[in-house]
C-alpha cells in the first residue's frame, strides 16, 4: 500500500513536491519563530547570571538592562563615582561591578570595569568568566578583548588597538594618541561578553583626559602616554554597577534605598523582575509571529488539500483501474489518506532538517552581526507536540479527498470515465 | 470487572504515593504558614516562639507571589525566586521586611508561566542569619529560605 | 460441459431515481470455459450487465450467480474479494497505472487478493509468471523493460492489461471492448491470443462489443437487444 502511494506520488513528483515544500517551509518558519524566541531569551538571560540588583541614572529598567547588560542602547546619564562607593560600602553588598560605557572600538563596545568583573561576573549558570589567553588588564593601556571581537578583527595578545569616541561603527573622533594594548582574551561565553573590549575605569578616565572641549586635542597638543599616567585618573562618575548581595532577602531593601539615595537620582533593578517585563513586552510580539506562523503552516496544509482535491478528478481512472483489480473503496479511501499523511509528513521531516541546516549556516552570522547565540537544540517536547499536531492534522485533512474519491470510487465501480 | 478496575487504581495511587518525591506529603502533611506567622521572627535577634522554630527543617506550605531572580535556560524556567504576600513592587510603601520575604530555590527549575499568579510554594523551611563583618551591624539578621519541591496555582 | 459459471434469473435492475427498469433478464447461463460474446448498441444495459456481474452493482431482484455463489448475499467488501479473487477484467482503453512497470501492473491483482495469489504461489513467483504471459502474449524482451507503460502502443497495453486479467487464473474473464481502440489486423491477433491464454489457464470469457462481426468466433452469443425484456425506453 505504503508503495503505491509513493509510486502514485513519484508518478505526480511534480505537485508532489511542490506541496511537500509548501508544508516544509511553513513548518520552518513555525519551528524558526520557536527556536529564535527561545534563543533570544535564553540570550539574554544568559548575559546576566547571579546580579541581585543593576544600579543606574534614574530611568526605565528596561532601559537599563538592556543597556548596561546587553550593550543596547546607550546610558542617558552617568552616576558619580561617590554614589557607587556608597552603596559598594554598604554591609548588605557582597561584592560590586562598575561599568563604564560610551567608547567603541571598531563597532565592538567598549567598558570600562575594574578587577571586580574578572572576579564577579556570572553569566550563562552563574559560570565564571574565563582567560583563553593573557592576562586580565592591570596597566591604564591594557585591554582584554572578548572572543569575538578577537576572531573577527584578528587581534593577538600585544596588538595596539585604538579606541574610539562614541559608539559607531565608525568615528572620526579616535583615542589615537593614546594606544591600548591587548593584554587578554576571554574564552567564548556566548554573551555580549564577547564583543566586548574591556579596559579599566583609569584607562577610560586617561582616554578622555584632555577632551576638555567636548573634542579632541589638535594633534601634537595632547599629552603624551606618560603625561597622562602623571595626572589622577580616579573616575569621577561611571554609567552602571551590578550589585551581588549577601542574602537575596535584602534585594528589595537595597533597591529602596538605591531609588530614594537623597544625593543623585538613581534606579536600581532586579534583573529576573526586568527581564520579566522584557518578556512581556516581547510577548505580543511573540504570539503574533506563533499565530502568522501558524496560519502559514495552515495555509500549507490547504494548499495540499487544494492539490489533492483538485488531482482526483484525473485520478479517476487511476481508482478505477485499482477497484478493478480488487482495491476496495476503503483501500481507496485509506490510499488517499495516507497519500496526505505521507506529504505532511515529508514535509515536517524535511522542514525541520531544512531548519537545522538553516541554524547551522546561520549560526556564525548571528553571533557576529546580533549578537545572537543560536544553539542547535533538539526540539523539545513543545516542537515536538506541535509537529505531530502538523501531522496528524494533515493526515486527517486527506479524509476529505478520501471521502470524496471513495464516493466516486463508489459511483464509478469499473467503469472508467474519461 | 468494575471492582478489579477499581483495585487497580487503588493499588497505582498508593504506588504514585509512596514514590519518593512525595514521601513528605504522605508522612508529615507540610505545614501551611500565613505571613502572619511568619511575621514572629524577629529579625534582628534571630529569635522566633518555639512553635515557628520547630519548623526548621520541617516541610512547610506558604502562599504568595514570586519574584523571579535567577533563571534556567533563559528565564522560561526559574530556579530562584523571593516569595511576597503582595504582588508588584509598590514605590508608595516601604519595602517588605525582611520577615516578609522567602527567598526560594527550587530542587528543579519551574516554568515562569506557573510563578505569574499567586502560587503556593511548599519545600522545606530553613532560617539563615547573614554574617555581618565589621561593627555595623545592619537590621537584617535572620531570613527565611526554602527548598522548594513543588509550586501549585493558589486557589 | 462443466457447471455454470454464470447464472441469471428474473435479473432486474432500475436506478434508484428511475421509476422502471433499464435491465430484465429472465434467463441466462454460461457454462465454464465457454467464450460468450454480448453484443448490443451502447445504452442497451452493457456497462449494468458487466456491473452486476462484477457485483459492483446488485440487482433489484432475481438470481443472479457467479460460480454458485449469490453475489447478493456477500457483503460490499466480501463482493469486493470476491470479485479479485475469481474475475479478471479488461477494458477498452487507458488499462494500466502509469507510474508502475509492466510487470508491476500485471501483478497487481495479486497484491491484493490472497486467493489469487495463492494459485501463483510465493511472491518471488510473481514476477516470472507476469513475465511468461507477457510472452506468450507476444510482447517480447526489450519491451517487458520499459518503465514508462503509456508509451507502449495501444496494442501492447492492451495485451499488458490482458496478462493482468489473466493473471492468477480468474475463472471469469470479462473484456468490455477490448479490441475497439485496434486496427483490424491487430484486433484478429489480439482476439487469436486472447483465446489462446484463456484455453491455457482453463478461464471462461465473456467479451463484450459494438461489434457484430467478432461474434462468428465465439461459442456463445448473446444480443441483449434481444435478451433484455425491460419495458423502458434505452436511453
Amino acid at each position: 500500500m505504503l508503495n503505491l502511494i509513493t509510486q502514485s506520488l513519484w508518478n505526480r513528483r511534480g505537485t508532489a513536491l511542490l506541496t511537500i515544500f509548501s508544508i516544509a517551509v511553513s513548518v520552518l518558519l513555525l519551528l524558526g519563530v520557536e527556536q529564535v524566541r527561545k534563543s533570544v531569551r535564553s540570550s539574554f538571560a544568559s548575559a546576566v547570571s547571579g546580579t541581585d540588583l543593576i544600579v543606574g541614572a534614574r530611568g526605565g529598567s528596561l532601559q537599563l538592562l538592556l543597556y548596561s547588560v546587553f550593550r543596547i542602547g546607550n546610558a542617558t546619564n552617568n552616576l558619580r563615582w561617590d554614589s557607587y562607593e556608597t552603596f559598594r560600602n554598604d554591609p548588605r553588598v557582597r561584592w560590586t561591578i562598575p561599568f563604564s560605557l560610551g567608547d567603541s572600538h571598531r563597532g565592538f563596545r567598549v567598558l570600562g570595569t575594574n578587577q571586580d568583573y574578572f572576579r564577579h561576573f556570572r553569566y550563562g549558570s552563574r559560570e565564571p568568566l574565563r582567560l583563553a589567553e593573557g592576562v586580565s588588564f592591570s596597566g591604564v593601556f591594557d585591554a582584554v578583548l572578548g572572543s569575538e571581537v578577537a576572531r573577527k578583527l584578528g587581534y593577538r595578545l600585544q596588538d595596539p588597538i585604538v579606541i574610539a569616541h562614541g559608539t559607531g561603527s565608525t568615528s572620526f573622533l579616535q583615542h589615537d594618541d593614546r594606544p591600548f594594548t591587548v593584554v587578554g582574551i576571554l574564552a567564548p561565553t556566548g554573551t555580549p561578553v564577547d564583543q566586548t573590549v574591556h579596559v579599566s575605569l583609569e584607562g577610560i578616565e586617561a582616554m578622555h583626559l584632555d577632551w576638555e572641549s567636548g573634542a579632541p586635542p589638535m594633534t601634537g597638543e595632547g599629552l603624551s602616554p606618560e603625561e597622562v599616567l602623571r595626572h589622577n585618573l580616579q573616575p569621577q562618575a561611571i554609567t552602571a554597577f551590578l550589585v551581588g548581595l549577601k542574602s537575596k532577602i535584602q534585594a528589595f531593601q537595597l533597591q529602596r534605598d538605591v531609588s530614594t539615595y537623597p544625593e543623585e537620582p538613581l534606579s536600581a533593578i532586579l534583573p529576573g523582575v526586568a527581564l520579566r517585563e522584557l518578556w512581556e513586552l516581547l510577548r505580543v510580539a511573540e504570539t503574533g509571529l506563533q499565530v502568522i506562523s501558524g496560519c502559514v503552516v495552515f495555509a500549507g496544509l490547504l494548499g495540499m488539500l487544494t492539490a489533492l482535491l483538485s488531482g482526483l478528478n484525473e485520478r479517476r481512472r487511476e481508482m478505477a483501474i485499482l477497484r478493478s483489480v480488487g482495491a476496495g473503496p476503503r483501500t481507496i479511501f485509506g490510499l488517499l489518506m495516507g497519500e496526505a499523511g505521507l506529504l505532511t509528513l515529508v514535509g515536517v521531516a524535511s522542514g525541520t532538517v531544512l531548519l537545522y541546516a538553516l541554524l547551522w549556516v546561520l549560526r556564525p552570522v548571528a553571533s557576529e552581526q546580533l549578537g545572537l547565540f543560536l544553539p542547535l537544540t533538539p526540539p523539545g517536547g513543545f516542537e515536538a507536540g506541535l509537529l505531530g499536531g502538523i501531522v496528524l492534522s494533515g493526515f486527517l485533512m486527506g479524509a476529505l479527498p478520501a471521502w470524496r474519491a471513495y464516493r466516486q470510487s463508489l459511483a464509478d465501480g469499473m467503469t472508467i470515465r474519461l | 470487572m468494575r471492582g478489579t478496575c477499581v483495585l487497580i487504581t487503588v493499588i497505582f495511587s498508593l504506588l504514585v504515593l509512596a514514590s519518593p518525591a512525595s514521601a513528605i506529603s504522605i508522612f508529615s502533611k507540610p505545614k501551611e504558614l500565613t505571613w502572619q506567622d511568619l511575621r514572629q521572627l524577629n529579625t534582628e535577634t534571630g529569635e522566633a516562639p518555639p512553635s515557628l522554630m520547630r519548623l526548621r527543617g520541617a516541610p512547610v506550605k506558604i502562599p504568595g507571589y514570586a519574584v523571579p531572580i535567577e533563571g534556567d535556560s533563559g528565564f522560561d524556567f526559574v530556579k530562584e525566586f523571593l516569595l511576597v504576600p503582595v504582588f508588584g513592587m509598590c514605590v508608595h510603601v516601604p519595602p517588605p521586611p525582611p520577615n516578609q520575604v522567602v527567598y526560594v530555590v527550587m530542587n528543579e527549575p519551574v516554568p515562569i508561566e506557573d510563578l505569574i499568579d499567586a502560587v503556593w510554594i511548599s519545600g522545606i523551611l530553613e532560617m539563615d542569619s547573614i554574617t555581618v563583618e565589621g561593627e555595623m551591624v545592619y537590621e537584617t539578621e535572620a531570613s527565611y529560605r526554602i527548598i522548594g519541591e513543588n509550586v501549585e496555582l493558589y486557589e | 460441459m462443466g457447471d455454470p459459471i454464470l447464472s441469471l434469473r428474473e435479473v432486474r435492475f432500475r436506478w434508484p431515481s428511475q421509476g422502471h427498469d433499464v435491465l430484465h433478464l429472465p434467463e441466462l447461463q454460461l457454462s465454464a470455459g465457454t467464450h460468450a460474446f454480448l453484443e448490443g448498441p451502447s445504452g442497451s444495459g452493457k456497462s449494468t450487465l458487466l456491473s452486476l456481474i462484477g457485483g459492483i452493482l446488485l440487482p433489484h431482484s432475481g438470481s443472479l450467480q457467479v460460480l454458485g455463489q449469490d453475489l447478493a448475499a456477500l457483503s460490499a467488501s466480501q463482493r469486493d474479494a470476491f470479485r479479485v479473487a475469481h474475475l479478471g477484467f479488461l477494458f477498452q482503453l487507458f488499462n494500466l497505472l502509469p507510474y508502475l512497470s509492466l510487470t508491476e501492473n500485471v501483478v497487481l491483482p495479486l497484491r491484493f487478493s490472497r486467493e489469487r495469489a495463492a494459485r501463483v504461489g510465493a511472491a518471488s513467483t510473481w514476477e516470472p509468471e507476469a513475465e511468461r504471459l507477457l510472452r506468450s502474449l507476444g510482447l517480447e524482451e526489450p519491451l517487458l523493460q520499459q518503465r514508462p507503460v503509456i508509451e507502449l502502443s495501444v496494442g501492447q497495453q492492451q495485451r499488458v492489461a490482458a496478462a493482468r486479467a489473466l493473471i492468477g487464473r480468474p475463472e471469469l474473464i470479462i473484456a468490455d471492448e477490448p479490441t475497439s481502440a485496434l486496427d483490424a489486423s491487430a484486433r484478429d491477433g489480439f482476439l487469436e491470443l486472447l483465446f489462446q491464454e484463456c484455453e491455457a489457464s482453463g478461464s471462461t470469457l465473456v467479451l463484450v462489443s459494438h461489434d457484430a462481426s467478432l461474434g462468428a468466433r465465439f461459442e456463445q452469443r448473446w444480443n441483449l437487444v434481444e435478451l433484455n425484456q425491460a419495458s423502458g425506453t434505452p436511453c
